[in-house]
């Protein structure tokens, strides 16, 4: 389980790859459930429009460059397979540009239950990866 | 203008322009009489169709979806007697009570009531028991208040009002305040959000809606209602012209809900 390497150094490329496939699923799951929390509420075109701004905030902020991939999309086909420590700062700046979108557009309170079911319901594994690296937050 | 402020401005433009025309009345009671109606069944229609078209903006199977066509078959309902309502006058047949008018306001009031409080279980609201307890002791207070107006006038009439005109009045002001208060919860929720937009119209809808059933039940019990001739009628005129252009603006409001760019800190 992914877990069992975060223990593990690293600079060994195996753990390094792991961690990378395990902080991009949580990144991944994070926006998803964003993405769904405000197509419910606001409808597709607005969540449509919180892809789009977050992709510009991503080519803005050096996604292609850090991570070698086109956009936020090709993550569901690709990891990126670079330094993790580097992954999870860039995840961390945008799951926090994300969630000052979110905000915007589902206010506090719905945001507040949106996140909090979202970490209700991670898998253990990817529990303990967010506990350590703080991907999804409540503020 | 921005058009956050340009959908309320040119709802006060409206109805300012219609109050001037109720005070004035240019061309007689007759023609404020069709046009009030024709303004009805516009607005009616104008929500009706905005609302429809919301819903398309949600995938199928997702509740809000069906909030929106619960509101828009409402809305058609209405605005359907609306119409029926100027045609009967346009071909100069007395209307019945209760006609096909009274029957088609009642019932598509129904789904327009489901609607909002199928918005209130889709979101799953949660609220701290204070802030419940808050709202509820204002909507207490506005139907004690309508209670009390009604009730001192009935006890000082005896035999004046129909016990069907009592219940009709009853059912329209319970259920439209019932459903408020659970729309301002949902909209309480969402405060603060883009998505909370339309439910401010909304919400605004119902309580005029409120009020303009209020003064018309009260109007018809006292046989003071008469289009143009007195404030209480101008009171649930205008009330009622609200509440169309509100639902309207909420449809509005929802198919043209923008996210604005966030500023980097």
């Amino acid at each position: 389980m992914a877990s069992s390497f975060l223990e593990e150094p690293l600079d060994s490329a195996g753990a390094n790859q792991v961690l990378c496939a395990d902080l991009s699923l949580l990144f991944t799951l994070y926006i998803t459930r964003l993405l769904e929390a405000i197509a419910r509420t606001g409808g597709r075109p607005l969540a449509d429009q919180f892809t789009q701004q977050l992709n510009l905030y991503a080519q803005q902020h050096g996604w292609s460059v850090l991570t070698g991939l086109s956009d936020l999309n090709e993550l569901r086909r690709r990891i990126p397979n670079v330094d993790a420590k580097v992954l999870w700062s860039v995840y961390l700046a945008y799951a926090q540009y994300a969630q000052k979108l979110a905000r915007q557009i589902l206010g506090e309170p719905l945001l507040k239950a949106t996140l909090t079911t979202m970490l209700t319901n991670l898998p253990p594994d990817l529990a303990q990866i967010n506990a350590q690296y703080r991907i999804i937050a409540l503020v | 203008m921005k058009q956050d402020r340009l959908i309320p401005a040119t709802i006060a433009g409206l109805l300012a322009g219609y109050s001037a025309w109720t005070i004035w009345q240019p061309g007689g009671s007759a023609v404020l009489l069709h046009l009030t109606h024709s303004l009805f069944a516009a607005g009616a229609w104008l929500a009706a169709i905005l609302a429809l078209r919301a819903s398309r903006m949600f995938e199928p199977g997702v509740s809000s979806r069906r909030v929106w066509i619960l509101f828009g078959a409402g809305m058609t309902a209405l605005a359907t007697s609306e119409t029926l309502w100027i045609a009967y006058h346009l071909v100069g047949q007395p209307i019945p009570y209760p006609s096909l008018v009274d029957i088609l306001w009642g019932i598509g009031f129904l789904p327009i009531l489901a609607s909002l409080v199928l918005q209130y279980r889709a979101l799953h609201v949660q609220l701290s028991r204070r802030q419940k307890l808050l709202v509820l002791v204002i909507y207490l207070g506005l139907l004690l208040l309508a209670l009390f107006v009604s009730l001192g006038y009935i006890l000082t009439s005896p035999g004046e009002v129909a016990v069907v005109q009592l219940l009709v009045g009853a059912y329209y002001l319970i259920g439209s305040l019932g459903v408020a208060f659970i729309a301002t919860l949902s909209l309480m929720y969402l405060r603060g959000g883009l998505v909370a937009r339309p439910w401010v119209y909304m919400v605004g809808s119902i309580l005029m809606f409120a009020i303009a059933g209020l003064a018309f039940s009260f109007g018809t019990w006292t046989n003071t209602y008469a289009t143009g001739s007195n404030f209480l009628s101008a009171v649930s005129d205008v009330s009622y012209l609200a509440g169309y252009l509100l639902a309207a603006a909420g449809g509005y409001s929802q198919l043209t809900l923008r996210l604005p760019a966030v500023k980097e800190e």
